[in-house]
């Protein structure tokens, strides 16, 4: 049983990792043949781990609404809108019945227009308000990072604006064109592609090192928590 | 004047939320008509589907949520309006659930409106739209050899095969030009395992909150121009001579962005007040 629960997957998971690695460096038969195969498994495959969304969505509902749990109302409401969604989306479009399918003028499509963007854009556009009141709240000149992060901010924001052109404009034309240099948009563009690029580049090279490192760690089976162990 | 900055310091929120409220709603009503500038980032994207010929086949990928649809819509009419000025056949795919519907809208949208100018857009033959298909990192691994089989159908359920739109496409690597309208991370698996791979082109529109993320990909030459935000959208509909959802809604950002900047200033002036009258008290 051991065997089968725990030695098997490890020798799966060993023998995949290494052959896909050759198989990315040596694109010729039979590798390239088990590349192919591989990915189209892995599309398969994710297209069934939608599957097993629903059924654990399904799952984790029904048993708020049995045992009548506290919010168990916000369950029959996700169970009423999962089913009139899927089946409207699920019948077939056709020209002498325009309601059911996924084209547009279905009730999938006003669903999507109507309820799930409008919804969405609600909720994504509070973030305004919420930016703004914890800019006003927050955003102070405590230490020395802060100001810098502060002063930055400043500039940026409004070096990414017209009104933030026009005022480097009436700067440049009243002080001196060797002033161009300070201009906001000049230093929002300088701080875009300067010192955001050498940190995402820091940011991105350490993530790629911690993914090989984890990489290598679970094909050599010393990484084992995607098993459901320690 | 402790009481003052005090007072200030805790200005109610409903407040800030109300100011912030007219200054979204007033310039919508009343346009301020605001220069736009053109940056070089946006004409990295403009200038590359421009150069195109007639007839070359770009891939416009949907990769953003609904709760993005006001900012990056935009961007995915200037850019599809451009194509189909430009006679340019243009496919659409969707690498996440949620954006297959955005797709869906926009492609209607143009097929409609140019209609109603008097050109007729062809469905499988000037554009097409494939839909979501699972798989991410491997999708695209997979459009890359093999597009038609990867796809199989379209988002209306039409045999891939059977398009002519499709026909001399083999795998990705066919198409002249990819423009990755997206508000997460994925244009970094379409440079991963499209522009490393098999060499295609692309260009970036994104949120502005992504932008900044990727001008390193576009420092390394793996993105040709990157469309940030409502600004960039704004950028191209200049370009393409027409005023759309993104100047008009650069207005209200303009408006925004000034009032942010007026709160932290003022929030900061009372804060330093207050403690340089703490500190006098102090030493009294």
């Amino acid at each position: 049983m051991s065997f089968f629960k725990r030695r098997l997957p490890l020798l799966i998971v060993l023998f995949t990792g290494i052959v896909m690695m050759i198989s990315y460096y040596v694109p010729h038969k039979p590798f390239s043949q088990f590349w192919d195969g591989a990915n189209k498994w892995y599309m398969l495959i994710a297209g069934f781990t939608m599957v097993l969304g629903v059924v654990s969505l399904v799952r984790n509902h029904y048993r708020k609404i049995r045992q009548g749990k506290q919010g168990f109302g916000y369950s029959i409401v996700m169970f009423i809108a999962m089913i009139v969604t899927a089946v409207f989306g699920v019948i077939p479009h056709s020209e002498s019945s325009p309601i059911w399918g996924n084209r547009s003028g279905s009730v999938f499509m006003w669903i999507f227009d109507y309820i799930n963007t409008a919804a969405a854009g609600t909720v994504y556009s509070l973030l305004a308000f919420y930016i703004a009141s914890a800019a006003y709240r927050a955003f102070r000149v405590r230490t020395l990072d802060a100001t810098i992060m502060l002063i930055t901010a400043l500039i940026v924001m409004i070096g990414r604006v017209p009104y933030g052109e026009m005022f480097s404009d009436f700067l440049t034309n009243s002080i001196g064109k060797g002033l161009v240099f300070l201009r906001l948009d000049n230093l929002t563009s300088f701080f875009l592609n300067y010192p955001v690029v050498a940190t995402r580049r820091a940011i991105t090279l350490g993530l790629g090192l911690a993914t090989i490192s984890t990489s290598l760690r679970v094909i050599l089976g010393i990484e084992k928590t995607y098993m459901g162990g320690d | 004047m402790i009481k003052f900055s005090d007072r200030l310091l805790k200005i109610d929120r409903r407040i800030i939320y109300s100011l912030l409220a007219i200054a979204i709603i007033i310039p919508i009503f009343f346009p301020l008509n605001l220069p736009v500038k053109i940056t070089d980032e946006v004409r990295g994207v403009y200038n590359e589907i421009d150069n195109l010929p007639p007839g070359s086949k770009v891939l416009v990928v949907y990769d953003y949520e609904p709760a993005s649809r006001p900012e990056v819509d935009p961007m995915a009419l200037a850019v599809m309006r451009h194509c189909v000025r430009k006679d340019l056949k243009v496919v659409g795919i969707s690498y996440l659930e949620l954006g297959r519907g955005n797709g869906e809208n926009i492609f209607n949208m143009i097929q409609s409106e140019f209609e109603e100018k008097g050109k007729h857009l062809v469905y499988g033959e000037d554009l097409a739209y494939m839909g979501f298909k699972p798989g991410r990192s491997a999708m695209i691994l997979n459009l890359g050899k093999d597009f038609k089989g990867t796809c199989v159908t379209d988002y209306r359920g039409n045999d891939a095969y059977s398009m002519p739109i499709l026909e001399d496409i083999e795998g990705l690597g066919d198409f002249e030009y990819l423009v990755c309208l997206h508000d997460d991370s994925s244009v970094s698996i379409w440079i991963l395992y499209g522009f490393e791979i098999v060499g295609i082109k692309i260009g970036a529109c994104c949120t502005a909150v992504m932008a900044p993320g990727i001008y390193a990909n576009l420092d390394a030459g793996q993105l040709t121009g990157i469309v940030g935000g409502l600004k960039g959208g704004s950028e191209y509909e200049k370009l393409l001579n027409y005023r759309g959802m993104a100047t008009s809604g650069m207005d209200s950002q303009t408006v925004i962005h000034i009032l942010i900047v007026i709160f932290i200033l003022i929030g900061n002036f009372s804060y330093l007040a207050k403690e340089h009258y703490l500190k006098k008290e102090q030493m009294r």
